[in-house]
Parts: C-alpha cells; sequence; structure tokens
C-alpha cells in the first residue's frame, strides 16, 4: 500500500517525463530516417549521431534534473497540503514511508534511464536502416543511474529539509549547477577527478578509447559507480535520520 | 500589497538562483586564469571564451530553467494550500492578482539577466582581460526578451496544473522538449525559429563566429516576434484563471 501510495503521488511526474521521452526518442528516429547521415558531416558513424542526441550535450543535465525532481514530494510536502498527521498516523514508521518513496523514485529512474535502450536499437534497423549495440545502451544506461541515484537523493533530501513548495524544487533544480561551480574549483576547471564532473561522467567523455565514435570501449567504472552509490545511500540515510528527528 | 504579496512568494526562488548563478558566472570568468586559452583551442579568443561558458554553456540552461519556475506560483498553489479562498475574497479583480505576479516575475527574471553584466566585464578586468559592457548590455537584452517567453511558459503552466510538482515538472520539460523539437525536426532549418539560438546568436548572422561578439543590430523583427509569443502565454494563461471555478 505504502508503495501504491508513493506511485500515486508521483505518477504523474514520471508519465510526463515518459511520455516525452518515448515522443523524443521515437521523433528522432524518424528525423534520422530522413536526415541521416547529415550532409554536413557525411562520414558520421551513426553511434556518434545517436550519442549526441541521446547522452551528450544537455541530455545530461536534463536527466539529473528529472532525477531531482522524481525525489521531491513526501511528509514536508504533506505537510504543507495537511494531509501529513493521516500518513503519520498510519501504523508504520517513518523509516518505511521513506523506503517506499526511495524505491518508487529509483525504480521510475531506472525505467526513464533505459528508455532509450529499449527504443533506440530495437526501432534503428526498421527506421534509419542502422544499427546500434543494445549493450551501449545499456552502458550508458548505467552510466546515466550512477549520478541519477545520487541526484535523486539530493531532491530526496531537499524535499526533507524544506518546506516552501517551491524552495526544496528550486534548490533541487538549482544544485547541479551549485555542483558544478564548487566541482571547477576543486579541480581546476576539470583537471582533476574527472569522475566527480557529472555530466562528462553520465555522457561517456571520461571514456576517450571510442569518444570519436560516440561508443564506449573501456570497462564501466565501477569503482567510481560504487563510489557514486555510496554517496546516494549516505544521502537517503541522511534524509531518514532528519525524517525521524522532525516534528510535525 | 499584491506586489509584496508576488514577492514574499518568490524571492527564495529568485535569491537562490542569483546566488548560483552569480557563483556560476563568477567561478567560470575566474578559471579564465587556468584554463585560458584552451588546450585544444589556443586560438579561440577571450570573448569567444566567454561567450561559450556563460552564453552559450550550461549557464544558458540553468538561466531559462530559473526563468521557467519564476513564472510559478499564483491561485492554483493557493488552492493546494487552501488558501485560494482569502486571496479571491482580497478586493481585487483575478486580473490585478496575476498582473503583479507576472510583473515581479519578469523583473527578476530581468535581474538574473543583469549579472553576467556587471560580472563579467568587472571580473575579467581584474584578470587582465578585456570584454566589452556593450556586448555584455547587448547580451543581457537578447536574454531578458528570450526569457519572458520562460517565465510565461511556467505563469502558464501554474494556471493550468492544480498539482505542486505537476506544474514544476511541465515547467523543466518545456524547454527540453522544445529544444527537441527545434533541433531535431524540420525547424532545425529555420535558427531564428529557436529561441536558444535567439538568446546567443547562434547560427544567426548577428553573432561574428570569429570574434564571437555581436555584430549589426538586435534581431527587433525576431525579438518582437518572442516578445508577442510571451504576451500570448501570458493572456492564455488569464483567460484560464478568470475562467478557473477554486
Amino acid at each position: 500500500m505504502l508503495v501504491y501510495k508513493a506511485w500515486r503521488e508521483s505518477r504523474v511526474r514520471f508519465l510526463l517525463v515518459l511520455s516525452a521521452l518515448v515522443a523524443f526518442s521515437l521523433g528522432f528516429l524518424l528525423e534520422a530516417r530522413v536526415h541521416f547521415p547529415p550532409p554536413q558531416v557525411p562520414m558520421l558513424p551513426y553511434a556518434a549521431y545517436v550519442w549526441s542526441t541521446f547522452y551528450a550535450q544537455q541530455a545530461p543535465a536534463a536527466f539529473s534534473i528529472v532525477a531531482l525532481v522524481l525525489g521531491l514530494g513526501g511528509l514536508q510536502r504533506e505537510r504543507a497540503a495537511g494531509t501529513a498527521a493521516f500518513t503519520l498516523a498510519l501504523p508504520v514508521s517513518r523509516v518505511q514511508l521513506l523506503i517506499a518513496r526511495a524505491a518508487v523514485g529509483v525504480l521510475e529512474l531506472a525505467v526513464l534511464a533505459i528508455v532509450p535502450a529499449a527504443i533506440v536499437p530495437a526501432l534503428s534497423p526498421a527506421l534509419v536502416h542502422q544499427s546500434y549495440p543494445v549493450t551501449q545502451c545499456l552502458h550508458f544506461a548505467s552510466l546515466f543511474m550512477s549520478w541519477g541515484v545520487v541526484w535523486f537523493g539530493t531532491g530526496f533530501l531537499w524535499s526533507i529539509l524544506f518546506t516552501g513548495d517551491y524552495t526544496a524544487a528550486v534548490a533541487s533544480v538549482l544544485t547541479p549547477w551549485a555542483y558544478i561551480v564548487v566541482y571547477a574549483n576543486l579541480s581546476r576547471g576539470g583537471r582533476r577527478f574527472p569522475s566527480a564532473n557529472p555530466f562528462a561522467f553520465m555522457s561517456g567523455e571520461i571514456d576517450f578509447g571510442g569518444f570519436a565514435r560516440g561508443l564506449l570501449t573501456s570497462p564501466l567504472p565501477w569503482l567510481a559507480m560504487g563510489v557514486l552509490g555510496l554517496v546516494a545511500t549516505a544521502l537517503l540515510v541522511s534524509a531518514w535520520r532528519l525524517t525521524e528527528r522532525q516534528n510535525f | 500589497m499584491l506586489w509584496y504579496k508576488a514577492w514574499l512568494e518568490s524571492r527564495v526562488r529568485f535569491l537562490a538562483s542569483g546566488a548560483v548563478l552569480g557563483a556560476y558566472c563568477v567561478s567560470f570568468v575566474q578559471q579564465a586564469r587556468h584554463n585560458f586559452p584552451p588546450i585544444m583551442e589556443p586560438t579561440v579568443p577571450y570573448s569567444g571564451y566567454i561567450w561559450r561558458g556563460v552564453y552559450n554553456g550550461i549557464d544558458t540552461l540553468a538561466f531559462v530553467i530559473v526563468a521557467v519556475m519564476l513564472g510559478l506560483g499564483g491561485l492554483q498553489r493557493e488552492r493546494g494550500l487552501g488558501s485560494a479562498g482569502f486571496t479571491l475574497a482580497l478586493p481585487a479583480t483575478r486580473l490585478r492578482l496575476l498582473m503583479p505576479r507576472a510583473a515581479v516575475a519578469l523583473l527578476e527574471m530581468t535581474s538574473l539577466a543583469a549579472i553576467p553584466v556587471i560580472v563579467v566585464p568587472w571580473l575579467s578586468a581584474s584578470i587582465g582581460r578585456e570584454y566589452p559592457v556593450a556586448q555584455a548590455v547587448q547580451f543581457a537584452a537578447l536574454f531578458v526578451v528570450t526569457g519572458a517567453v520562460w517565465v510565461s511558459a511556467g505563469f502558464f503552466w501554474s494556471s493550468v496544473f492544480t498539482g505542486e510538482h505537476t506544474g514544476t515538472i511541465a515547467c523543466l520539460l518545456t524547454p527540453i522538449l522544445y529544444a527537441a523539437a527545434v533541433n531535431g525536426t524540420a525547424l532545425r532549418r529555420f535558427p531564428a525559429a529557436n529561441i536558444f539560438n535567439v538568446m546567443n546568436g547562434t547560427r544567426l548572422p548577428f553573432l561574428d563566429r570569429t570574434s564571437f561578439l555581436l555584430v549589426g543590430p538586435l534581431p527587433w523583427a525576431t525579438l518582437a516576434g518572442v516578445g508577442l509569443a510571451a504576451a500570448m502565454l501570458f493572456g492564455a494563461a488569464i483567460v484560464v484563471t478568470a475562467r478557473e471555478d477554486f
């Protein structure tokens, strides 16, 4: 029931993003059918064309923002809406409420990360007469999810710290930019700690092996992904500890 | 009093956005000490470095998203909180409730667009580089006019959606989907139809691709069209709110 409650709270957000992503993916394929390869770059590999649309440029930033917004909600929002007391009166602990919300959010995020993997390799041969490896999509989905869960945890934490309705949303949306400012200064403009650059990490730019072809050629950075998973867990645990102590 | 109410509702958003955008601009210009000229492109001029980072970088996306979110709020949000009845009972028409909110949001967006005007030339001089104030002012003008469309989009969505986070996600998706539509469809052949291009001159003749400085007059006809689109969205929000049953 708690999972269903969490789903009801977030489904409009999730379905809006999912619809947009599916429409975008199909639109991309239909466009590629006519305009691939682009006349100005006739030798462009299809993988690089897919990469530049789905995994590079603004795509990591857009996914980060979606992850942050999916993390929003919960008891502070219910307090503003006047329903927190009803939820707290349910015969469940606060941690159970949080776990259900976090699980649903992470699952929704995973679905969004996998959508291109489900659409692009399956429909490319039929629509564009090109092939794109499923494994590439899954690797990119893993990279996106690695930072995605960190952003989700951040949005989750903000939604517990801030009571104002749009305050948490704005804090969430601004977090990646604030992070980039801090990162750029600590890394001397991105020269150090490349895995800590979320957008370069998500788009695979840290793997220079097959970068020109838009393909990931190196093994996935498991250590960095593990560290990011730990960071996300720490954020969610912080959210839990704060919620335990909050007075509604 | 309605202006003050609109300011109180949006000030946290505005101040947080100003702090982050300002910090980003300061950080980017200061990095020129280490990162300019870029190793990969040693011939790029300083104005090109600024253009790529401040006027065509992730800062642009941040500005657009913040502008959209400044448009959020209003009676639908108050309905969710249960205070719409009090606001509607004030001796003011719905139009008079909406106008100050729209004006405050536009003023806030204008202030955010003006941040690079202050930061970039001044900070550039402090690190021994030069960036013309006139260029920064012209880019700010482009950001203000195009930013009005994003504010009006947020204003419109917040009039349509009741769910607090539904309006937010609709707002965030708007620029992303718009960018996808103008870059991934036949509209790509009309660069002036892309508001992101109008913001910074990408693929448009008023930006010199060598110096990355604005040359010639601003595209007044395009800007008028953009302003008209913003006015239409504000008008649609007003019509929707006038007919809404709270």
